[in-house]
């Protein structure tokens, strides 16, 4: 059996298995926190894309009420705020399994730059909050022309 | 992960898990002997199963799959759904930092023998899906009764 098939056809990425190893190792840290009165205290993840003129920033938030999320721009400082789970549970429901994350969630991501708040858009599509960001003209990747002497 | 790419976004000490523990998805294995054709990761969707009155509903997030990604099969006894992504990554984007890999999902559940399996429904909105099995109708046991002789 060669490299590639033992892991499922990928490329064996060590950085990313580094990388979900400290998720799963946050999740374990979280599952005993969540004794009762601390329910709801996982955060959604989050992923940053970028080109040239925006900074996209994506959330893995399904079920929530668009109207209650909070996209705050302070300087360079990002906070996407809600809730998950919005519906109660009824009476007389029993549950054989419970996975799903519930309650708030507030995310804060430090950028390397200050963005302009009035250029942000935020959308809410299948389940994935996106916030675009525009980056300011200082922060624009620049080509320099080298000339020659 | 790269701390080279995770550091100017998130200024918390912890970037990974910023200040609430990450939730992580979980892919599916593949069995033993068995290799993916597609190098798409796939995710082991996170679910909720509630009882009420005469059904069983089952709740799963599906963050990034829409109603026509959805494929639900019924064999025998087993219930499967899929879902795929419509869009991995933003069009003319590049990633730049990564908490939640983008793929499908799949996952299996065994159905109980009391479910009517013509009456099971689906709907999906904003990312999740939403079954609901209802149970047979006529439940009622038929005793034999046993006579002396």
């Amino acid at each position: 059996m060669n490299l590639l098939s033992r892991f499922g056809g990928r490329l064996w990425d060590p950085w990313r298995e580094i990388g979900q190893l400290q998720h799963e190792m946050g999740r374990l840290l979280n599952s005993a926190r969540s004794l009762p009165g601390h329910e709801g205290r996982e955060a959604p993840p989050v992923n940053v894309y970028t080109n040239e003129n925006d900074i996209l920033i994506t959330l893995e938030v399904p079920g929530i009420d668009p109207s209650l999320v909070d996209v705050t721009v302070a300087g360079s400082l990002v906070t996407l705020a809600g809730k998950l789970g919005g519906e109660g549970v009824e009476e007389g429901t029993g549950f054989h399994r419970r996975e799903r994350p519930v309650g708030q969630f507030s995310r804060r991501l430090q950028l390397p730059f200050e963005v302009d708040p009035s250029k942000t858009e935020a959308t809410y599509e299948r389940g994935v909050l996106s916030v675009k960001l525009s980056r300011p003209e200082s922060a624009k990747p620049r080509r320099v022309t080298v000339k020659a002497s | 992960m790269n701390p080279e790419v995770n550091s100017p976004v998130c200024g918390c000490d912890t970037p990974a898990t910023c200040d609430q523990p990450v939730v992580a998805k979980k892919e599916t294995t593949v069995p033993e002997g068995a290799e993916r054709t597609k190098s798409q990761r796939v995710f082991v969707p996170l679910v909720d199963i509630v009882e009420k009155d005469q059904q069983l509903t089952l709740v799963a997030d599906l963050p990034g799959v829409d109603e026509s990604g959805i494929d639900i099969a019924i064999e025998k006894n087993v219930l499967t759904i899929r879902g795929r992504v419509s869009q991995a990554i933003p069009a003319g984007f590049q990633l730049r930092y990564e908490e939640y890999g983008v793929g499908d999902y799949e996952r299996s559940f065994m159905l109980p023998n009391d479910i009517d399996r013509e009456g099971i429904q689906a709907s999906m909105k904003d990312g999740v899906l939403r079954v609901t099995l209802p149970k047979v109708k006529q439940a009622t046991t038929r005793r034999v009764p046993v006579v002396a002789g």
